[in-house]
């Protein structure tokens, strides 16, 4: 996105919030419509449950209702106010799930319709199985790695976001990656063994 | 020498992957306004008069708002202003319910109170939102359970914490009802969450 542009959506959601804050119902709205696609995703990818992340989304914009004056537009973006309210839901959300229903992954849907294209399937699988081993990981990797490769946030918008130095993001980062890499080569199928799973499947 | 040619491999088959979940993420969208309990927070709000609340007062932060210690006359204040709410509705016409149910609520011409069993069993009566549709006999309700900001219920200090609430949806999708007082009611605060 061209900085420009987001410096303009930086300033309308600071508009928003500051008329939310004033009791502006319909800016209440308007700013759920801008952002709520940006908190369900996160709110998903951490989570990796859809129903998570609808009662998450909810619940962030509760607290946006109610805290929306608290938002400094001199300390950080909207975006990233907004992040780090997630955070702490989401946070709150997994501390009290005591067990998590694993969901179809998305991927998994696709590759019974689509089988016909072999890569295709593949990369499906392995996306899969790349949001499994997210959804594994220690949250405070988890999480710097949602904000910065699946959220685009910048390091000093995460570091905001998490309340950390942006070298401890940096070094989560790392350690994300390199957990994600050890997690996805233990699972890593047997190509052959792939190839004979896939076309075992009946093409529709 | 290989071991690093591996590793360059992997870290850029592992970019590739976080870029394609990436856009199969983009491709995800949060649920239309219409279709959360959100609007039904905003007609609470309404409903209960609530006025439209000052920016909050210096220092702001632009930290997310955080959990805090828990404060007893703070409690006290807010169980306090639930009581007063309560009592206030109780004073309005009030249809009776017998917990979450898909029956619409029993109204008698211009509302009755609530039965003594109900009374007895805990059960709070739904008190009509304002400009919503009324109660109607032949309707089937939902009742949704939602977790509502003390804050946006009453005016006066600001209150932390929240109160669950039972609002009657019906078919529409609109919200007809809601109920506080019944011993299911929980009041959860600010720092316990």
């Amino acid at each position: 996105m061209p900085h420009d542009t987001q410096a303009l959506d930086d300033t309308d959601d600071a508009i928003l919030l500051g008329q939310v804050a004033e009791g502006a119902e319909q800016a209440f709205v308007a700013f759920y419509r801008r952002r709520s696609d940006d908190v369900f995703r996160f709110a998903y990818a951490m989570a990796k449950s859809s129903s998570v992340a609808h009662d998450v989304t909810q619940e962030v914009f509760l607290n946006v209702l109610e805290n929306a004056g608290r938002f400094d537009a001199r300390k950080g973006s909207a975006r990233a106010w907004l992040f780090g309210c997630a955070r702490h839901v989401v946070l709150d959300r997994l501390r009290l799930e005591s067990r998590w229903t694993a969901e179809l992954p998305e991927g998994a849907a696709e590759s019974s319709t689509d089988c016909r294209n072999e890569e295709h399937v593949l990369t499906a699988q392995r996306i899969g199985r790349l949001h499994a081993a997210i959804a594994e990981l220690p949250v405070e990797y988890r999480e710097a790695l949602v904000l910065c490769e699946l959220q685009e946030l910048s390091y000093a918008e995460t570091a905001g976001v998490l309340d950390c130095p942006i070298g401890t993001v940096r070094s989560r980062l790392h350690r994300a990656r390199a957990l994600l890499t050890a997690a996805l080569g233990a699972t890593e199928p047997d190509p052959a063994a792939a190839r004979m799973l896939e076309t075992s499947e009946v093409c529709p | 020498m290989n071991d690093e040619i591996d590793g360059a491999e992997c870290d850029e088959r592992l970019g590739a992957d976080l870029a394609a979940l990436r856009e199969r993420l983009r491709g995800l969208q949060a649920p239309p306004f219409e279709e959360t309990g959100l609007p039904a927070v905003l007609r609470a709000r309404s409903r209960l008069g609530a006025a439209p609340r000052e920016a909050a007062p210096p220092p702001v932060t632009a930290s997310p708002p955080t959990p805090r210690r828990w404060r007893a006359p703070l409690a006290a204040a807010a169980a306090a202003a639930v009581a007063a709410i309560a009592a206030l509705l109780a004073v309005r016409s009030p249809v009776e319910q017998a917990g979450p149910a898909v029956r619409p609520p029993s109204l008698d011409a211009g509302g009755a109170a609530p039965s003594g069993a109900d009374r007895g069993s805990g059960a709070a009566a739904f008190q009509p939102l304002m400009y919503a549709p009324g109660f109607s006999p032949s309707g089937s309700y939902s009742v949704v359970r939602v977790r509502i900001p003390l804050s946006a219920l009453a005016q006066g200090p600001r209150l932390e914490g929240t109160i669950e609430a039972d609002l009657l949806v019906g078919e529409d999708g609109l919200a007809s009802g809601i109920r506080f007082a019944s011993t299911d009611t929980l009041f959860v605060p600010a720092g316990s969450r």
